[in-house]
Order: structure tokens, then sequence, then C-alpha cells
């Protein structure tokens, strides 16, 4: 909570869509929609470093039937997300 | 010369030759991992002992922060991809209590960019390590929002505003000291304390002087309470004594001339600041620590790295940067 008092509003703005996602990963969705609808409200810029999160929350509300309205980013290919997120975790070899 | 594999993982390099041969149940810690990943993507092991493998990893003392989060997010996407549902559900409860222990290590993304674990996900098996109800969720919602209000109304202001400059050094001190942030000496554990013998008046007029400039008052302040203040954590600096407190161009011109070279036709009054700013902390390591003059004799403070175009993180005064810090150490940030 100190936070959205004293750090600036990019990260605040990040704070409270990282509380509302900590939400839905536990299965709250309609909460955490609930407030990100309300952080939404607020009309601060969309955060450019949540676009993990954003996709994250692509698949969360696609396969659940449950998106929040007025959503402020684009969304992508479901296929794109998932293959990008499966190639960060594939190792990489040299040879020597 | 050697013939062989490296394998690169996140940045560290095993080299494959001194385990890959071995067989998977006889390895430990970092190899262990390594070579459950590798038979994962060369389809040399079964799934069911590459899911034991990384099981047995992320309950070694090896599996700790980073590795930790690693671990557990890989062997939960494995698992659900392949339909192994119970081993997924398994990896998701660890993948929590690890996220509990070691936040600032996570992304939480990466289970739900994947539709396989995103289904588990929304089933709510977290909430019970997250220890979550709906109850809970609606009462915090409320007092955000709350606090959003304020904030938005008001103005960005200090959450210690309560405490004094010295109050936060010790609340800094004592909290970095408790949590074993840095390797810190044996005089400083015993005194907890991080701090030095306050800097003389005239030091500090004289400071002023060779600079030909009215430092800000909270830095003064500073300075009245410590001279220089030791690294809390690897990625905060240390905050210089007041003889070393000078131009940041007179320092490390290299520095100003390459980072305002490429800001050249974008901002300049960027490269101003920044040609004009005084370094206080980071002399010669990878994170500088900047007061930044402004108009009408007000300051920034910047935290600035170079390393990785990073560029800088601005505070509205040095307190504010001071303050972050004790909020961070609260929070358990530097913790590993």
């Amino acid at each position: 909570m100190k936070e959205i008092q004293s750090d600036n509003l990019e990260n605040v703005y990040c704070h409270v869509t990282n509380k509302a996602i900590e939400w839905i990963v536990a299965g709250f969705i309609i909460e955490g929609n609930e407030l990100l609808e309300n952080l939404w409200r607020y009309g601060i810029e969309h955060s450019r470093d949540l676009w993990l999160q954003d996709e994250g929350l692509q698949i969360m509300w696609e396969i659940s039937g449950l998106a929040p309205l007025k959503i402020p980013f684009q969304f992508k290919g479901l296929e794109e997300i998932e293959n990008e997120n499966w190639s960060r975790f594939y190792p990489s070899w040299s040879h020597t | 010369m050697r013939i062989g594999v490296d394998f690169i993982h996140h940045g560290v390099t095993h080299n494959t030759d001194e385990f890959i041969n071995k067989p998977i149940d006889k390895l430990e810690g970092h190899q262990l991992f390594a070579k459950a990943l590798i038979a994962f993507y060369k389809n040399t092991e079964s799934l069911a002992t590459i899911l034991n493998a990384l099981d047995r990893f992320l309950h070694s003392s090896d599996a700790v922060g980073h590795s930790f989060f690693y671990a557990s997010t890989v062997a939960s996407l494995i698992a659900a991809r392949n339909g192994f549902n119970e081993k997924a559900d398994k990896f998701i409860g660890l993948w929590g209590q690890g996220y509990l222990k070691y936040w600032n290590n996570y992304s939480l993304s990466y289970l739900m960019r994947d539709r396989s674990t995103a289904q588990l996900l929304l089933q709510g098996k977290l909430a019970p390590v997250f220890k979550l109800t709906e109850e809970i969720c609606q009462k915090e919602s409320l007092e955000i929002i709350k606090r959003l209000s304020e904030r938005l109304l008001k103005g960005r202001s200090l959450a210690y505003n309560n405490l004094s400059l010295q109050e936060i050094l010790k609340q800094i001190s004592l909290r970095a000291i408790e949590q074993k942030t840095f390797d810190f000496s044996k005089e400083a554990i015993e005194l907890k304390w991080l701090g030095r013998q306050p800097a003389l008046e005239l030091e500090i007029q004289k400071t002023e002087k060779r600079l030909a400039t009215n430092l800000p008052e909270d830095y003064k302040d500073f300075l009245r309470v410590t001279n220089g203040f030791e690294c809390i954590s690897i990625i905060s600096p240390k905050l210089a004594v007041i003889e070393k407190v000078d131009f940041l161009v007179n320092v490390d011109s290299q520095l100003v001339e390459i980072w305002t070279d490429t800001m050249n036709d974008i901002d300049n009054l960027y490269n101003k600041k920044f040609r004009n700013s005084i370094i206080i902390g980071g002399h010669e390591e990878e994170q500088q620590i900047l007061l930044v003059p402004l108009d009408k004799n007000e300051w920034e403070c910047w935290s600035f790295m170079a390393g990785g175009g990073c560029g800088e993180t601005k505070y509205p005064s040095f307190r504010y940067y001071l303050e972050e810090q004790l909020q961070r150490l609260e929070d358990g940030f530097y913790a590993d």
C-alpha cells in the first residue's frame, strides 16, 4: 500500500495489476477483473512493461469466458503466445 | 583441446561432459536439473523419469530463488502439457509456495501464458497456498482503490513522513543486517549500523564551495547523520563519503560522453541534466546514485545503470530513494 502513495505512477499501475494477477492465478478471476476494471477507470496510461502479464491475462480470460470490460491492450494469437512462452525454457548449447 | 558441449542455462554454462553420460538417478543439484531439461528436449528419458528428476531437484537445497522459480515453472508446464495432471497440480502447488518465499525472482505470467497450466490455475488450487478468499480479495480491493483515489487526488508523497532521516537509516541498517542481504562487516553487524560518523559542517561547506553549488537539504541532512552508507545488497550501490562527491563528468567522463552521445538527437534536456549531475554513490560500481539539478535550486535523485541499456530510475528527491530502500527491505525484496 505504501507504494501507491510514494512510487511513480507507472510503477503504481504495475503494482496494482500484479496484485490482480495474484488473485486471478489463485482462481479469483472475478475479483481480479473487478480490480483491473477499477484501475483502468482512472485512465492511467497502460504500461508497456506489462506485456507478459497482458498475454497471460488474455489466455485466462479466453479459456474462462470471463473477460473484463474496456481492456486497454490488443489481443494476440493464443498459439503465438504459447510458442513464445515455451521457447523461453528451451536450453541452448555451444560446441567447444 | 576439449571436445564437448556446453549447456547454457540462463547465462550459466554447464559442461555437459561432466554429467551427460551418468544415469539421471545418480545426479544431484544443478546437474540433475540440467540433465532433466536436456533429456526432455532430446527425448532420451521417459516423461515420468524427467518429472521425477525435476521433483527431486525442487526438494534439494540447490533449488532456491530463481532456480526454484524456473524449475517449478518448467515442471508444471511439462506435466500439464503432457496430461500428467496430478503431477501438474503438485508442481503448481510447489510453484505457489515458492512465490511466497522468492516473489522477487518470480513472474506469475508464464503459467498463465499456456492453456494447459492456465486451466489448472483457474480451478483455484493456489487459493489455500496464498491464503486467499473472496472476502479477503474484496476487502483488499476496496483499500487499494481508496488509496489509489487519494494518490491521484493529492499526488505523490513520502510514505515514511513520520520518521526522521536518522530513523530511516537505522531501520534500513537493522532490516538489512537481520535479513543478511549482503556480506556485512563484523563491526557493522555488532553496531547494527551501516553508516559512518557524521560529516562535519565544515566539510559540507567545503564541498559546496568546491562544486560551486548548494547541495539539496535532504542530502545534507543525510551527511549530518552519516558520512556515507554501506551497500545493502549486490544491486544497491554504496553511498560515498563526502570527499568523493563530485560531478559525474569529473569521475567518469567516458560514461557521460557515451550516454549523452546516444541521447543527442532525442533529448537535449536529458543531456543537460546528465552532464550537470553529481555522483554521490556507486563510484566504480555498475550502478550510480546521482543528484540531478533542476531549475530553481531543486534536485532529482537518479539511480543510474548503463549496463543493459537500463538507464535511470528517477526519484523526486534523495529521500524518496532512501525510502524506497526501506520499503524494499520491508517487502523482503533483497532477501534470497
